[in-house]
C-alpha cells in the first residue's frame, strides 16, 4: 500500500470513527485506536516503516503540545494542597498493582516497572463532561478530580522519564547508577532551564523578524524536535524532552501568540496525534485478546482498581464521605495518554511483549467505556441516598 | 509606502493608547461582566496591585467559562473546568501576554501584528503596564499622517 494512501486511509478512519465514539459520549482516542485496528484487520499485514516514524513523531507532538498548550506551572501551585493525598495513593495503590501484578506472573522486574508506570497515569478528560452535566464540577469529589489530574500528568511523565532511563540500563541500576541518573535528569533540566530563560526570548527576538514565512511556527517545531532529540542525548526519551521544551516554550510569549499556538495544535491534533493511537491500534496483538488469558482480565480489573482503591482511601483521608470517595475514585480511572506512550516506549525498546502491550491497550480501552457509565452511576446513586435520608428526618 | 516613510522614527509610546481599562489579578469574574457591559473591548490587561501587568483575559475566555455545558469534551474542557472554578480573575486569565518596551520602533510594532496576526500588544516599562498598541491604533496613525501630508 502506498505511503500517502495509508495515511489518507488512517487520518479517515481515525476522523470519522473518533467523531462517532464522541458523540456517544466517548474519548475520541477510541476512534482512532479502533482505525488502527480496522487496519491491521482489513488493508495492511505488515507495519510500514513510515508508519512507526510517523507515530514517533505523534508521540512527540502528543507530549509537546500538553507542555506547550495544556500544563501550566502557575495552575499547578495554585491547585488545590488537599489533592496532593489522594493523588499521591491513588497512584501509589496503581502503581503497587501494576508491578506486583508483574511479579506474580514472573515477568522481569523491568517490565513489572513499565507496566506499573502504565498502570499509574489518569486522564480525566472524558469525565468532565458528565461531571458538568451532574452538576458536580464543583463539588467536592469534582474539584479534587480535577486538580488530582494536573499533578497526576506531572507524576506520569516524571515516572516516564526514571523508568526509561532505568531500561536504558537493561538491569536494575545501583545506588551509583541512581544517583547518575537524577544527575542526569537534573542536568537536563537545569540545561533547558536556561535554554528556555535565557536564549530563547532573545532567539525569538530575532525569529519574529525574519522575513521567511511562518518563522515563529517553524521555530516552535525546530524547539520541539531539538529538545527531544536533546534528551536522547541525556539518555532520557524523546517525549520527555518534548515535553518539557513545550513547558518551556509555553512561558514565552511570542512563541505562544494564538496564531502560532493554533497552528501547532492543528498539525499535533489534527495530524501526528492520531496517528499515534491508530498506530497503538495497528499493533495490538488480537490473538492475545481473543484468548482473554487470565493475565489480560485481571491487567484491566487491578489497572482499574488500582484507581479506585488509591483514589477511596486517599479522599477519605482529606475528609470526604464514602460515596464522595467513590465518585473520586471512580473519576480517576480512565486512561488516555501517557500510559500508551509508555507502552510504546517499552515495546519499541524489546522491553516488554506482545502480552502486556495489547492487554493494557485494552485496558485503556475499557477504562475509556467503563469510568463514565460507572461515574454515573455513582452520582445517582449519591443522589439517591441523600434524598431518601432528607425525606426521612 | 514604505514602513520608513509611514513611520520615519516613531517609536510605540508616542501613538499608543495610555488611559487603560484594567483589571485587577484579585478581581471577580462578576468584576470583568460588569466591564464587558460597559465597554466594547476583547481583551482586557490583568494587572496586580503594583500596576505590574500579569495577564490577560478576553471574552473568549469568559465565553467558554459560561457556556461550559455546551463545550464539546473534545475540547480542552478539563482546563476550563479548572478555570471555572477559580474565584478571581489569577485564575481564569492567560499568562504571558505580547508586551513590547515603550521605545520600540513602531514600523517592528506594525510588522509584528501584521506578520503574526497579533492584533494588540502590551507596552510594559520596568514590569508596569503603561499603554496598549492596536491595529486600530497605527491605521488611525497612518490616516493622521496621510491626512497632514
Amino acid at each position: 500500500m502506498e505511503n500517502i494512501l495509508i495515511i489518507f486511509v488512517i487520518l479517515i478512519l481515525a476522523k470519522v470513527l473518533g467523531e462517532f465514539f464522541e458523540r456517544i459520549g466517548f474519548s475520541s482516542i477510541l476512534g482512532e485506536i479502533f482505525a488502527g485496528i480496522i487496519l491491521s484487520l482489513f488493508l495492511l499485514s505488515q507495519d510500514p516503516e513510515t508508519f512507526s516514524f510517523l507515530a514517533e513523531l505523534g508521540a512527540i507532538f502528543l507530549l509537546f503540545t500538553a507542555g506547550y498548550k495544556e500544563v501550566h506551572l502557575q495552575e499547578l501551585r495554585s491547585a488545590s494542597k488537599k489533592a496532593i493525598i489522594p493523588t499521591i495513593t491513588q497512584i501509589l495503590l496503581a502503581f503497587s498493582s501494576g508491578f506486583i501484578l508483574g511479579l506474580i506472573f514472573n515477568f522481569q522486574i523491568l517490565e513489572s516497572l513499565f507496566m506499573a508506570v502504565a498502570f499509574s497515569a489518569t486522564s480525566i478528560g472524558v469525565l468532565v463532561k458528565i461531571l458538568i452535566d451532574y452538576n458536580y464540577l464543583s463539588s467536592k469529589p469534582g474539584s479534587l478530580m480535577l486538580t488530582s489530574a494536573i499533578f497526576d500528568d506531572i507524576a506520569g511523565i516524571f515516572m516516564l522519564s526514571i523508568v526509561v532511563t532505568v531500561a536504558e540500563l537493561q538491569h536494575l541500576p545501583s545506588f551509583s547508577q541512581i544517583l547518575t541518573i537524577f544527575a542526569k535528569l537534573a542536568f537536563f533540566m537545569l540545561s533547558m532551564a536556561v535554554l528556555g530563560l535565557k536564549i530563547y526570548p532573545k532567539l525569538f527576538d530575532y525569529i519574529h523578524k525574519m522575513h521567511i514565512k511562518e518563522s515563529i511556527f517553524s521555530f516552535v517545531i525546530i524547539i520541539a524536535l531539538f529538545s527531544a532529540y536533546f534528551a536522547e542525548a541525556f539518555e532520557l526519551h524523546a517525549v520527555i524532552g518534548a515535553f518539557v521544551g513545550g513547558i518551556i516554550l509555553s512561558r514565552i510569549p511570542i512563541a505562544k501568540i494564538e496564531d502560532v499556538q493554533s497552528k501547532v495544535s492543528g498539525l499535533s491534533y489534527g495530524m501526528f496525534t492520531p496517528l499515534f493511537f491508530a498506530y497503538i491500534g495497528f499493533t495490538v496483538d488480537l490473538s492475545v485478546l481473543e484468548t482473554t488469558s487470565l493475565f489480560t482480565v485481571l491487567v484491566v480489573v487491578m489497572a482499574l482498581f488500582g484507581k479506585l482503591v488509591g483514589g477511596f482511601i486517599g479522599s477519605k483521608i482529606v475528609g470526604l464521605d464514602s460515596s464522595d470517595s467513590l465518585i473520586f475514585g471512580i473519576g480517576v480511572m480512565p486512561r488516555a495518554g501517557i500510559e500508551l506512550v509508555v507502552i510504546t516506549v517499552g515495546r519499541n525498546r524489546g522491553i516488554i511483549g506482545d502480552e502486556i502491550y495489547s492487554a493494557i491497550v485494552l485496558m485503556v480501552i475499557v477504562s475509556i467505556i467503563v469510568s463514565p457509565m460507572l461515574l454515573k452511576f455513582a452520582i445517582n446513586a449519591k443522589e439517591k441516598s441523600s434524598f431518601t435520608s432528607s425525606s426521612n428526618p | 509606502m514604505s514602513d520608513s516613510g509611514t513611520f520615519p522614527s516613531t517609536k510605540v509610546y508616542e501613538i499608543m493608547v495610555k488611559s487603560l481599562v484594567t483589571v485587577n489579578e484579585n478581581d471577580t469574574i462578576n468584576d470583568i461582566l460588569e466591564l464587558f457591559k460597559n465597554y466594547n473591548f476583547h481583551t482586557y490587561p490583568v494587572i496586580n496591585d503594583k500596576h505590574e501587568l500579569v495577564g490577560e483575559v478576553n471574552q473568549d475566555i469568559i465565553l467558554e467559562i459560561l457556556l461550559l455545558d455546551r463545550i464539546k469534551s473534545s475540547k480542552n474542557i478539563h482546563r476550563i473546568a479548572i478555570k471555572s472554578m477559580s474565584e478571581n480573575i489569577k485564575g481564569i486569565m492567560e499568562h504571558h501576554p505580547l508586551t513590547l518596551s515603550p521605545d520600540t520602533n513602531l514600523h517592528h510594532a506594525a510588522d509584528l501584528m501584521v506578520k503574526h496576526k497579533v492584533n494588540h500588544v502590551y507596552i510594559v516599562e520596568d514590569s508596569k503596564l503603561i499603554g496598549i498598541l492596536s491595529k486600530r491604533d497605527i491605521i488611525n496613525h497612518v490616516y493622521r499622517i496621510r491626512g497632514l501630508s
